[in-house]
């Protein structure tokens, strides 16, 4: 497989269990909704004359790990640039969709929306957590911001499973929960092996 | 310094064996509920069509409900509250003459469309009532084609009436027609289906949108037939019943552009 794409198991798994609980025209508003939101990455990396390492498609969703891009601020607004994009996409939908009444357009602002709020959120590997990362490190030094951002990290995701699980009791559905459980399973170690 | 992140975990472990020990109904909801959210495609893709239309415009949807609770208050005063609450853009009612003013008597102005004279005419009897800010006598032409929804007759009208249960005068959204239980309800025209549930006033209800910010509402049924999606004119969505605030079996039909009600027996 080539080097800088990378596709593991567990976004298999994902994907097949994706289309299996939405069905196809669900899994396609997901995939096109992040595709956004990752060429958002893409753009801003590019344009900060940066480069890209490798693309890592997880269970957890795209993960790039870029280069050449130096500097706290070029870092955030490299990180923010997805959530931006998805959020000019999700408008740009939202519009047609109710315009022509279209399904999979209306669904795509539908996820385009929930990626930027998700992703915006202050937990690595999170967009919100690796700006806020990138931001303290550099006000106060990488072992204080590590402690901050995975406290932080931790608190969003117990705050994420405990608005999940009073969804799932009013029968709302369990994406929030699984969000926030996935959350809470990955601050585990996982700014030991941060890199931005 | 790590200690705390175990510690934690094995309160949460702690509390859900508690919970499981202590409150076996409980941890059974929770358990439906699991069940319910593997099986539950349609409502979360109404959730989520739900929140991408919302980016950009008002919701239809927050529209039927606002008014579910909140009837025209009758009265000669010109500021009601209703006219507050509602967001209304200025672009969904065009401005012609024909909107109705909220003055004693509808101008008898004659209009080239009998149906809205008609209407007119019927809700003279009401003149001393305030026209809902979120209802338009217009009736501009659709950017679809369309058909009846049900084969039935009209049991109740759109705009002011007695209300048949509170037995006093409320704004009527909608139309009413009286058929028996089970009669097939089609789709007015192609578009989506993007809600499909139960409440105590509608009873089964459900919402399609239309293309150009049309949308169309189907009440009291005692069948849903289908889920959101995509549906097309005259597809068989529900079927007739007397569910929620209902006296009889009958299809309350409403029409809206927007958030903006509509009569929906100019079209039909």
């Amino acid at each position: 497989m080539n080097r800088r794409f990378q596709l593991s198991a567990g976004a298999i798994f994902l994907l097949s269990a994706l289309y299996f609980f939405g069905g196809i025209v669900s899994l396609s508003a997901l995939l096109l909704a992040a595709a956004a939101h990752e060429l958002g990455h893409i753009a801003a990396i590019k344009l900060l004359g940066g480069g890209i390492k490798t693309m890592r498609f997880e269970a957890s969703g795209m993960c790039i790990s870029m280069c050449g891009v130096n500097g706290a601020a070029a870092e955030i607004t490299a990180l923010l640039a997805g959530p931006a994009a998805g959020l000019i996409f999700a408008i740009i939908c939202s519009y047609c969709g109710a315009k022509t009444a279209n399904r999979l357009l209306l669904e795509c602002a539908g996820y385009g929306a929930i990626l930027t709020a998700y992703n915006l959120l202050p937990a690595l590997p999170l967009d919100g957590g690796r700006a806020v990362f990138a931001l303290l490190s550099k006000a106060m030094g990488f072992e204080r911001a590590k402690n901050i951002i995975e406290l932080s990290g931790f608190i969003t995701g117990l705050g994420l499973a405990a608005a999940g699980l009073a969804m799932l009791g009013k029968e709302l559905g369990a994406a929030l929960l699984i969000a926030g459980i996935w959350l809470l399973i990955a601050q585990t170690g996982i700014v030991k092996n941060m890199r931005l | 310094m790590k200690d705390w992140k175990l510690y934690i975990s094995a309160g949460i472990f702690i509390l859900l064996t508690a919970v499981k020990f202590l409150s076996p109904s409980l941890s059974a909801q929770l358990a439906d509920g699991i069940k319910n959210a593997l099986v539950m495609e349609h409502e979360q893709t109404v959730y989520v069509m739900e929140l991408g239309k919302s980016l950009t415009e008002n919701d239809a949807i927050s529209a039927f409900f606002r008014r579910d609770t909140k009837e025209a208050e009758p009265g000669p005063s010109p500021a009601p509250t209703q006219t507050a609450a509602p967001v209304i853009t200025p672009t969904p009612v065009p401005e012609p003459t024909q909107t109705p003013i909220p003055t004693p008597t509808p101008t008898p102005e004659p209009t080239e469309n009998p149906a809205i004279a008609a209407f007119l005419a019927a809700q003279s009897a009401y003149s001393e009532y305030e026209i809902p800010a979120n209802v338009s006598y217009e009736c501009p032409t659709l950017p679809f084609e369309y058909v009846h929804p049900i084969s039935g007759v009209k049991s109740s009208g759109f705009g002011y009436r007695m209300h048949p249960i509170k037995n006093e005068v409320k704004y009527h959204y909608g139309t009413d027609f009286a058929a028996n239980t089970g009669t097939e309800i089609a789709a007015f025209a192609d578009g989506v289906i993007v809600s499909a549930g139960d409440s105590d006033s509608y009873g089964k209800y459900m919402i399609i949108n239309h293309s150009d910010g049309y949308s169309t509402l189907y009440a009291h049924c005692s069948e849903l037939c289908r889920g959101c999606g995509d549906v097309k004119k005259g597809d068989v969505i529900a079927k007739v019943g007397s569910t929620g605030a209902a006296t009889g079996p009958h299809l309350h039909f409403e029409l809206m552009q927007g958030d903006i009600y509509l009569n929906p027996e100019f079209y039909l």
